[in-house]
C-alpha cells in the first residue's frame, strides 16, 4: 500500500534529472487523510444508506468507496475534487453492488446530485416528507403496516401484535402495501 | 422457520423492513420495484441514515493501518517533514516515504494564478457542441488558440489555454487521470488550470482562463479575431 500511494501520489516519483518533483496544493486540500475522512464518512454512509436502504450493506459499500479512494485519491486535490472522486468511486461501487446481488440495478448514482449531496448533506430525516406522503395515498392499514415497520422500526411480530393481527396476515399486508407503495412511487414519477 | 412455516429465500423488501442485508438471488420487475419502495421508507425514519459511531471509527482505525502506521502517530511525522523543508524529499526515500507523499510539499510560493485571457478584439467562436463536453474535458484549437474546455459539476463550464504557462509547449489532455500534461518540464495541470505537480525551481502560474458560454447546442470561447492590437 506504501508503495501504491507513493507512486500515485507524487505523479511517478523523482524525475529524469533527479529534481525534486513538487506538488501543489488545492487552497482548500484537506490536510491530511483523516480529515478528508471525517469531513465525508457520514456523508458517504448516508448518501449509500438512501440507495440500499440496510445497515450492512451500507457499511460495506462505504468501506469499499473508501478502501478503493485510498489509493489514487491525491491529498492535494481541492475538497470539489475529492467529493467528485468519491461520488465516482460510489456509483462505480453501487452498480457493483446491484449487479453481483441481483442482477438488476435498483438503484443508482446521479454524479451531480451526490456532490450536491457531500457538499451540502441534507437535514437527518429529509427523505420522510416524500414517503409520508407516499403513505398519506395508501389505504388506513397499508399505511399503518409500513408505518410500523420502515418509519417506526418495529418488528413483525411487534408490528403484528399492535394491529392485533397473526404474524403471517401482517406479513402478507406488508408485502402487498409495499407495491401499493411502488406503484404511488411510478406514478409520481 | 420463516412464520408462514416454510423455508424460502426472504424477499429483498422484506429484508429491508428489517433493516436487514439484500439477499443475493434474481429479482423480477414487481419485487424490483418494492425493493426501491422499502429503500425509500427505510431512509426516511429519524436518524435512519446515521452510520454508528463503532463503525466510523472501525474504517478510520482500517483505512489509519493501511498506511502502516498508527493514526496518532501521523502529526509527529507531518511536523517532522514541514520543518525537514526542502529535504523532505531524502526522507521520503526512508520509513516515512508514505506521509511524505500523502502529506506532500507546499511550494515556498504558489504563483496568483493567470487572470482571464481577454483578446483586445475577440468573437465568440463555437469550439465544441454541447454534447460533447458532458461531465468531460476536450480540446479544440483554432487559428490563433489552443485550449481545453470542461464541464463541471452543475453544467458549469471552465475553459483554459492549452499552453503550458512555463514555456508555451502544448499541453496534452491525459483521460485516464484526469488531467492536463506538460511534454516538456513534467509539468500538469488540473483540467481547471490550477498546478498540481511540476518538476521546475518554482511554480509556474495556473493557465490562462478563457471565456466560456454555452449558446445553444454549441460552446463557444472568446477568441482574438486575428487583428494585431494597435500600438497606444
Amino acid at each position: 500500500m506504501a508503495e501504491r500511494g507513493r507512486g500515485r501520489a507524487a505523479g511517478g516519483g523523482s524525475g529524469p534529472a533527479g529534481r525534486p518533483l513538487h506538488v501543489v496544493r488545492a487552497g482548500d486540500a484537506y490536510a491530511d487523510w483523516e480529515e478528508l475522512y471525517a469531513d465525508n464518512v457520514v456523508r458517504l454512509y448516508r448518501l449509500l444508506y438512501s440507495k440500499v436502504g440496510n445497515r450492512v450493506d451500507a457499511e460495506d459499500l462505504t468501506t469499499e468507496v473508501f478502501l478503493a479512494a485510498y489509493g489514487p485519491l491525491r491529498l492535494e486535490a481541492s475538497r470539489g475534487e475529492v467529493r467528485a472522486y468519491l461520488s465516482q468511486t460510489a456509483r462505480t461501487v453501487l452498480a457493483s453492488f446491484w449487479r453481483r446481488r441481483l442482477g438488476k440495478e435498483i438503484t443508482g448514482i446521479d454524479l451531480d446530485a451526490a456532490e450536491e449531496f457531500l457538499e451540502r448533506p441534507p437535514p437527518d430525516g429529509y427523505a420522510a416528507k416524500r414517503a409520508q406522503r407516499i403513505l398519506a395515498v395508501l389505504p388506513a392499514r397499508s399505511r399503518r403496516i409500513l408505518e410500523l415497520r420502515f418509519l417506526e422500526r418495529r418488528s413483525l411480530r411487534d408490528s403484528a401484535d399492535a394491529m392485533g393481527i397473526t404474524v403471517g396476515n401482517a406479513k402478507v399486508l406488508q408485502h402487498r402495501a409495499l407495491r401499493m407503495a411502488a406503484q404511488v412511487r411510478e406514478d409520481e414519477s | 422457520m420463516s412464520p408462514l412455516g416454510r423455508r424460502r429465500r426472504p424477499r429483498p423488501s422484506e429484508a429491508v423492513a428489517d433493516n436487514g442485508p439484500i439477499p443475493a438471488g434474481p429479482v423480477d420487475d414487481e419485487e424490483a420495484e418494492a425493493l426501491r419502495a422499502a429503500i425509500e421508507l427505510r431512509s426516511a425514519g429519524p436518524a435512519a441514515d446515521l452510520p454508528r459511531p463503532e463503525f466510523v471509527e472501525g474504517l478510520r482505525r482500517r483505512l489509519g493501518e493501511l498506511e502502516g502506521e498508527a493514526p496518532t502517530a501521523r502529526v509527529g511525522r507531518r511536523a517532522f517533514l514541514t520543518a525537514a523543508g526542502a529535504g523532505a524529499g531524502a526522507v521520503a526515500a526512508g520509513v516515512a516515504g508514505v506521509v511524505a507523499d500523502r502529506t506532500l510539499l507546499q511550494p515556498a510560493h504558489e504563483p496568483a494564478a493567470s487572470g482571464p485571457l481577454e483578446p483586445a478584439s475577440g468573437a465568440w467562436v463555437q469550439v465544441a457542441g454541447a454534447d460533447e463536453v458532458t461531465r468531460r474535458t476536450v480540446s479544440f484549437t483554432t487559428s490563433h488558440v489552443v485550449g481545453f474546455v470542461t464541464e463541471r459539476a452543475g453544467c458549469d463550464l471552465v475553459a483554459v489555454s492549452g499552453a503550458c504557462s512555463h514555456q508555451g509547449c502544448l499541453l496534452k489532455l491525459n483521460e485516464t487521470e484526469k488531467r492536463l500534461d506538460c511534454p516538456c518540464h513534467r509539468t500538469s495541470f488540473s483540467s481547471e488550470g490550477r498546478v498540481l505537480f511540476h518538476q521546475l525551481p518554482a511554480a509556474p502560474s495556473s493557465l490562462a482562463r478563457l471565456q466560456v458560454r454555452r449558446n445553444g447546442d454549441a460552446i463557444e470561447v472568446l477568441l482574438p479575431t486575428g487583428q494585431m492590437p494597435q500600438q497606444a
